[in-house]
């Protein structure tokens, strides 16, 4: 078999020998803000649509919600971990993965099945310092991936194999 | 023609001249024929065409030519037949008379006038020469190639050919040889823009800005390893390559 990066692809040749193997730091953060914001737009569309149907609902009685700073990290809880779960599960990859050209793969190369994928977010949306491992790793990995034996790869072609 | 008894040497100074007679006669038959044959489809030309068939000249050189051939052809055809005829009973004695002299025998008379029809017809020779050229391009003048064509059955003649037999000949690798067939195909690739081609085809929506972002995020990642691991002190490059589905490494350089 023709490695993946030999064939004829629109990967640029300067990147070609990285395809495949597991991404540093600085690439992997970026993906991560890159979600942090996916996240947080989708949660100002969450609390504007309850804010809306507050107003809706009870027009006379509405005011400007306060006090929602409790809730924030709930919200984002909920929000990020079907979000990372889904993306991990169907994709291979998050929006922010995508644009830095990332796959999350599981330790036999594959992509990820279901309960991987929602354990990886769980952990991910817990305790999120664990991507700092990579840059200390010899193997560039998190302390997600060293727990569950994945792998955060380059992978700037659009399917996986 | 041959009016030669046989087996009497005597008389064989008649032979070259009775040939070149019949040679010249069938000359002018057969230039006869073409003629008229080229008139014949001439006018056929004109009637398939709708026009009124002109009426063929009074005279033309060609025809002075086949009329002198055929008429001194005919006169000395006569004169031979005649002459040798009324000799040929008495021919053994008639040319070679036992009172007279040689000097006096006919048959001396015979052999000069052989030499001189011999050397007339090497002046003829040329002459020849001169008129049959002019008279075939009055013939091709005459002759409408394109009504001829127009005749043949083009498909039926192709289909006779055996073009497998041809192209079975012809040396396709020495001819692909002479091709630059590297230098073509960089062409190709070149006007056809192949990454745009492939870029659109496997859905891949990679700007130049995301390449170059991604790229940058590769080499700080390396910038951001190599600070580390001196940091560290760590020694020998990190292993990174990730499992694939075939266990295949790709043979990366970390």
């Amino acid at each position: 078999m023709v490695p993946r990066t030999e064939r004829l692809s629109a990967v640029p040749t300067a990147a070609r020998p990285y395809q495949g193997q597991r991404a540093g730091i600085v690439t992997r953060i970026a993906a991560s803000v890159v979600d942090v914001l996916v996240i947080a737009l989708v949660m100002c569309a969450l609390y504007a649509v309850v804010t809306g149907l507050a107003f809706l609902l009870h027009p006379t009685a509405f005011h400007v919600p306060s006090g929602i700073g409790w809730s924030l990290p709930v919200v984002a809880f909920v929000v990020a971990v079907p979000y990372l779960t889904l993306s991990w599960r169907l994709t291979g990859r998050t929006y922010g993965d995508q644009l830095l050209g990332l796959r999350v793969v599981n330790y036999e190369g594959r992509q990820m099945r279901f309960v991987g994928a929602l354990l990886r977010a769980l952990f991910c949306a817990v305790f999120p310092l664990g991507l700092l491992w990579v840059a200390v790793s010899p193997a560039n990995r998190s302390v997600q991936d060293v727990v569950l034996r994945t792998s955060v790869v380059y992978d700037w072609l659009p399917t996986a194999d | 023609m041959d009016a030669s008894p046989a087996g009497d040497p005597r008389t064989e100074e008649v032979d070259p001249r009775s040939e070149e007679e019949e040679r010249l006669l069938v000359l002018a038959s057969v230039v006869s024929a073409v003629v008229t044959a080229v008139e014949a489809v001439r006018q056929d030309v004109q009637h398939s065409l709708g026009r009124s068939p002109a009426p063929p000249p009074a005279w033309s050189p060609p025809d002075v030519v086949i009329g002198l051939l055929v008429g001194a052809t005919s006169r000395a055809t006569t004169a031979g037949t005649v002459v040798l005829g009324a000799l040929r009973p008495v021919a053994a004695i008639a040319v070679r008379p036992p009172l007279l002299p040689e000097r006096l025998h006919p048959i001396t008379w015979i052999q000069a006038t052989g030499r001189q029809g011999r050397a007339y017809r090497s002046r003829v020779d040329p002459l020849l020469q001169t008129v049959v050229p002019s008279l075939v391009a009055a013939i091709l003048d005459r002759i409408d190639i394109g009504a001829i064509v127009a005749r043949l059955d083009i498909g039926a003649i192709v289909a006779q050919v055996d073009i497998d037999s041809i192209v079975a000949n012809v040396d396709i690798d020495a001819v692909l040889a002479r091709i630059d067939m590297a230098s073509i195909a960089r062409e190709v690739v070149y006007e056809i823009d192949l990454p745009e081609i492939i870029r659109v085809s496997t859905g891949i929506v990679t700007s130049e800005a995301v390449v170059g972002v991604r790229m940058q995020g590769i080499q700080a990642d390396e910038r951001v390893n190599r600070i580390v691991d001196r940091i560290l002190a760590r020694r020998g490059a990190r292993k990174t390559a990730a499992p694939t589905p075939t266990g295949a490494d790709n043979g990366a350089p970390n």
